[in-house]
């Protein structure tokens, strides 16, 4: 897992605006030349932060990796959404004279131990993964963001407190952790992105604490603080951007690995329950029939996975290229 | 070819005349040297540049940061790589065109034959071994000796070069070395492979006035003693002045003026070089006082003509913007690239035509000059 | 200088153990979470009453939970993890009877993940630009991308079903048969391995390009060593950050070796825990989960010290 470092703000990296000139791409993961301004009139009619936000969206649009990842997003996303309508045949319909079929015309995929369609399987499967990677995310931000802002900006034992508390969550392998968490739990979508997202808040917490612990500092945020502008404006005004673009590109990076942890705990029985098709405890069941030939009940599910992960990182090295192109260098 | 092989008892590097003819090759001839940086821009670093080096002088080349100065001496080592290129030019040492020289022939010359001292020590030294393992580097790189003789010789260079207990000292970090003291080390590792001369790029800057001096002394001595070469490259003046006999002065990627030491601090030429003469109230003095109007030209989209015309008070419109001056050559040596001195020119500068000898267009034509009529 | 990094590490040390205290305080609660009587848990519901309530005493369950915890972590720290009520083993030796088998799984991911990523990461930053680097980077993108599971589903069928080339399942310990464990631990060290490949390459590469920019290589080549020396001197530099990266894949390492274990039915650690979750044992889980967790701080503090060793200066004075 890579630590995301707080990004520079995104503020200063907008506000040098680039031109737009379409298709200037080369090779892949191009960072952006932050050239003179080509901005037309009237941009003193939009507020700031929207041009900024525009001129941010403009470069990601141009980088090669944040675009290709979000089309497989949207792709992805879409399935996901429309799945039972796309689905050429019942999931959960069971036509067991076609059991094991290889892929055909009629079965893209093949059929499954029960005759069950594979490839509609696979796009319903589709829904499980989209929940996963974007609920997990959100419920580390949503416990870690808060700790990490405390923590830095209150400082002291509160700080040392939380930290260590972060730590310990942290020592923990995070495939372990999400076991353990189920074990205890219960096994079902809910307690799933629950246990995922309390695996993945210590690195929000960390990313946070840190602009907290830095801002915290500033001379204005003192002056603020003396003049009584209240804690929770200052942490939200002044710290929270600082740290949103690392927070977006981490964001990513935990939507990946939501799945891939999801699909781990489905292939080892202790995911999804059974009725609904998950692609990792599709895996588990076509793991054994890798030995009488039913290749496909292995390979199609492991490939949904790779394609939708592949779009999560994708996503994720483009915005990492774009808000702090320091970060790698002449990619 | 005359032979005038000068007295023995004349130091080596006190050439009153800058362009003797010793009779002997230049040890270093650097002719029409260009080096380009291909970014999204295309920087003209180094716009043809010639000078040469015999055997013993001591050569300073002055101006300010982004003059090229640093670039020309790293064309001459090799040292430029992507996204820079050596585009034209020669770089002769000892008879051998450097430029585009096979790695082996590179690998050969540095370190035994030129040895070179860069600015920050510190940076040039690797954190993660200590300076007696450095220099050691340096030494076998070129020398066969086993590991005791080059610990050994080391420590003597260490000592030679003013490093109090260099056995305590041989063993340490870079990083516990002070500014000062790291320098001296860095000279010392450059000398490991026993080069013939000795390229010094900004070995002062950015140290103490008190150090400063040191290490002058250091170099004055490590010169005589070992009778290298020197080529030093610095932005201040007073360095360079108290240790190198001849002087370049560089502007904009260009040779603006040429001289011995005491043509360019008495009776500089280039406009650029009154300036910046002008620009330092003493020239033992560190502070810049009067800064040179306007700033030093964008590399990229550089002026036309002469380099220094939008700044220079004597330019005359229509003429130093078109196209490259012709190089001036006054009398004992000294050169200047200026059109002010030429026929044609009819700005404001009054300068004294009465020395100029020769005027060589940027093509090449030469023009013999008994006067020049205004 | 040897006496600083003592000194780091005893600091770091004394860091880990509070860090490893709350552990064991969030595995003991989280075990205690479990809906449910434990005991009926662990018996079954229709259990005799009286076993059920020796069960309970035994369990200490009739005591505060403060008391349970620190009875519990005091014969933790005596060696004691308890005693299984599934497979009425100690624990402690299950685990220790599987420890090896682990570590030799684990030690073959990190081996050829190794293998792979530095001549990879360093091919891909010298050769900047060229198909290698693009190679390299398109490895980095999907090492991350395919879960370690699956990649070893695929393997088996290629190399073990179809090719038969290599074992499909099971374990050769290479301490009594050298040659044939290697073979055993081929298929499962590439498969754990990828991922954290994948990043040490993606990391190397930068920390590489990056290094391969600055001045002290130029002052380095004006020695008039050869190319290779100089880039030793870089990969050096480049490597010191990466080997924090190092470590914290460790975990990975760790975790992963659980699922590889179920890809290639190794009988090490990581089936017992699956097997112990899915019975129910908690005592069992809860050890596993202990001892787990115990190396991984204990790596990530090996790692650290190591950095700090590595990297003059941090190191102060020698």
């Amino acid at each position: 897992m890579t630590d995301g470092t707080p990004g520079s703000d995104p503020a200063t990296e907008a506000a040098a605006p680039v031109t737009t000139d379409d298709g200037a791409a080369t090779d892949g993961g191009e960072t952006v030349v932050s050239g003179s301004s080509a901005e037309g009139e009237g941009s003193t009619r939009e507020s700031p932060a929207v041009r900024r936000t525009k001129a941010f969206a403009a470069r990601v649009r141009r980088n090669r990796l944040a675009s290709g990842g979000l089309v497989i997003m949207s792709a992805f996303v879409f399935v996901a959404v429309f799945a039972p309508i796309l689905a050429p045949y019942d999931p959960a319909v069971v036509d067991v004279p076609n059991r094991l079929q290889a892929p055909s015309a009629d079965h893209l995929m093949g059929t499954d131990r029960y005759g069950r369609d594979v490839f509609s399987r696979v796009l319903l499967g589709a829904r499980i993964a989209a929940q996963v990677a974007v609920a997990t995310p959100l419920v580390a931000m949503s416990i870690g963001v808060p700790i990490g802002l405390v923590a830095g900006y209150v400082g002291g034992r509160t700080d040392d407190g939380l930290m260590r508390l972060m730590d310990a969550i942290f020592a923990f392998p995070t495939i372990l952790l999400g076991l353990t968490l189920v074990a205890v739990f219960g096994q079902s979508l809910t307690n799933i992105v629950l246990a995922l997202g309390i695996v993945f808040i210590p690195q929000f917490a960390r990313i946070t604490r840190g602009s907290a612990v830095s801002v915290a500092q500033e001379e204005h945020v003192r002056a603020a603080r003396s003049l009584g502008a209240s804690n929770a404006r200052i942490l939200l005004l002044h710290v929270l951007p600082f740290c949103i673009s690392a927070i977006l590109v981490q964001a990513t990076i935990t939507g990946a690995l939501a799945i891939i942890l999801e699909s781990s705990l489905s292939f080892l029985g202790v995911g999804v329950p059974p009725p609904q098709p998950s692609w990792g405890s599709m895996l588990r069941v076509g793991k054994g029939y890798i030995n009488s030939g039913e290749w496909w009940y292995s390979v199609f599910p492991g490939l949904a996975i790779v394609a939708s992960v592949l779009g999560f990182n994708l996503l994720g090295d483009g915005l990492r290229d774009v808000l702090d192109p320091r970060s790698d260098p002449n990619r | 070819m005359t032979d005038t092989t000068p007295p023995a008892d004349a130091p080596a590097h006190d050439a009153t005349d800058a362009r003797t003819d010793g009779g002997d090759e230049p040890l270093l001839a650097v002719k029409n040297l260009t080096t380009r940086f291909y970014t999204d821009q295309t920087i003209s670093a180094v716009d043809s540049v010639s000078y040469e080096l015999r055997a013993g002088e001591t050569l300073g080349i002055v101006g300010e940061s982004g003059s090229g100065k640093s670039v020309s001496v790293r064309s001459v080592v090799g040292l430029v790589t992507e996204p820079g290129r050596i585009d034209a030019g020669e770089v002769r040492w000892k008879g051998t065109d450097l430029v585009g020289a096979s790695n082996r022939k590179l690998r050969s010359v540095r370190g035994a034959e030129i040895g070179m001292v860069f600015q920050n020590a510190e940076a040039a030294f690797d954190s993660t071994y200590t300076v007696g393992e450095q220099i050691v580097e340096a030494v076998t790189a070129h020398r066969d000796l086993s590991k005791a003789e080059a610990r050994q010789e080391a420590i003597d260079l260490l000592e030679e070069v003013g490093i109090g207990d260099p056995e305590g000292r041989v063993d340490d970090y870079p990083h516990e070395y002070s500014g000062g003291m790291a320098q001296r080390a860095m000279i010392a590792m450059a000398l490991a492979g026993e080069p013939e001369l000795l390229i010094a790029d900004e070995p002062t800057t950015g140290l103490d006035v008190s150090i400063q001096a040191g290490i002058i002394d250091l170099f004055r001595d490590l010169v005589a003693e070992r009778e290298m070469s020197l080529v030093l490259i610095s932005h201040d003046l007073g360095v360079v002045s108290q240790l190198c006999e001849r002087m370049l002065v560089m502007y904009g990627g260009r040779v603006a003026e040429r001289g011995t030491r005491r043509q360019l601090l008495t009776a500089p030429k280039h406009p650029y070089t009154r300036a910046f003469l002008n620009s330092i109230p003493d020239v033992d003095a560190k502070s810049t006082a009067e800064a040179i109007p306007g700033s030093p030209p964008n590399l990229g989209d550089p002026p036309e003509g002469c380099r220094f015309h939008p700044r220079c008070a004597v330019a005359e419109a229509g003429l130093c913007d078109h196209e490259r001056p012709p190089t001036v050559a006054f009398q004992a040596g000294q050169e200047a690239d200026c059109y002010a001195y030429t026929e044609g020119y009819t700005g404001e500068a009054e300068y004294d035509v009465a020395e100029v000898t020769e005027v060589r267009s940027a093509e090449g034509e030469t023009q013999q000059v008994e006067e020049v009529s205004r | 200088m040897a006496s600083r990094v003592q000194e780091f590490f005893v600091r770091r040390l004394l860091w880990a153990v509070p860090v490893l205290v709350l552990v064991s305080v969030i595995i003991f609660g989280l075990v205690r979470m479990v809906p449910g009587d434990p005991a009926v848990v662990m018996l079954g519901a229709d259990a005799d009453p009286a076993r059920l309530e020796a069960v309970r005493q035994e369990l200490g369950l009739d005591k505060s939970l403060p008391v349970q915890y620190f009875d519990y972590a005091a014969s933790v720290v005596q060696g004691d993890l308890g005693r299984s009520y599934i497979t009425n083993q100690q624990v402690s030796e299950a685990v220790a009877s599987r420890l090896p088998t682990t570590l030799f799984v684990t030690a073959a991911g990190f081996t050829v993940s190794l293998l792979v990523a530095i001549p990879a990461g360093t091919l891909s930053a010298v050769k900047r630009g060229t198909a290698w680097d693009s190679a390299g980077l398109t490895f980095g993108l999907l090492g991350v991308s395919i879960p370690n599971f699956w990649l070893g589903i695929v393997l088996l069928l290629l190399f073990g079903v179809n090719l038969d080339w290599l074992p499909v399942a099971g374990y050769v310990s290479p301490l009594e048969n050298p040659i044939e464990g290697l073979r055993y631990l081929i298929l499962p060290g590439i498969t754990l391995g990828t991922a954290m490949a994948a990043i040490v390459t993606r990391m190397l590469r930068s920390e590489l390009l990056e290094e391969l920019h600055e001045e002290y290589l130029d002052a380095v080549r004006m020695k008039g060593v050869s190319e290779p020396r100089v880039l030793v001197h870089a990969m050096k530099n480049a490597f010191i950050p990466v080997v924090t990266v190092i470590g914290m894949q460790f975990g990975y390492l760790l975790g992963g070796s659980i699922i590889i274990e179920v890809v290639f039915s190794i009988p090490g650690m990581g089936r017992l825990l699956i097997g112990a979750i899915s019975s129910r044992d908690y005592i069992t889980l809860q050890g596993l989960v202990l001892v787990y967790t115990t190396f991984f701080v204990l790596v990530n503090l090996l790692v650290d010290t190591t950095y700090f060793y590595l990297n003059p200066k941090l190191r102060g004075d020698g």
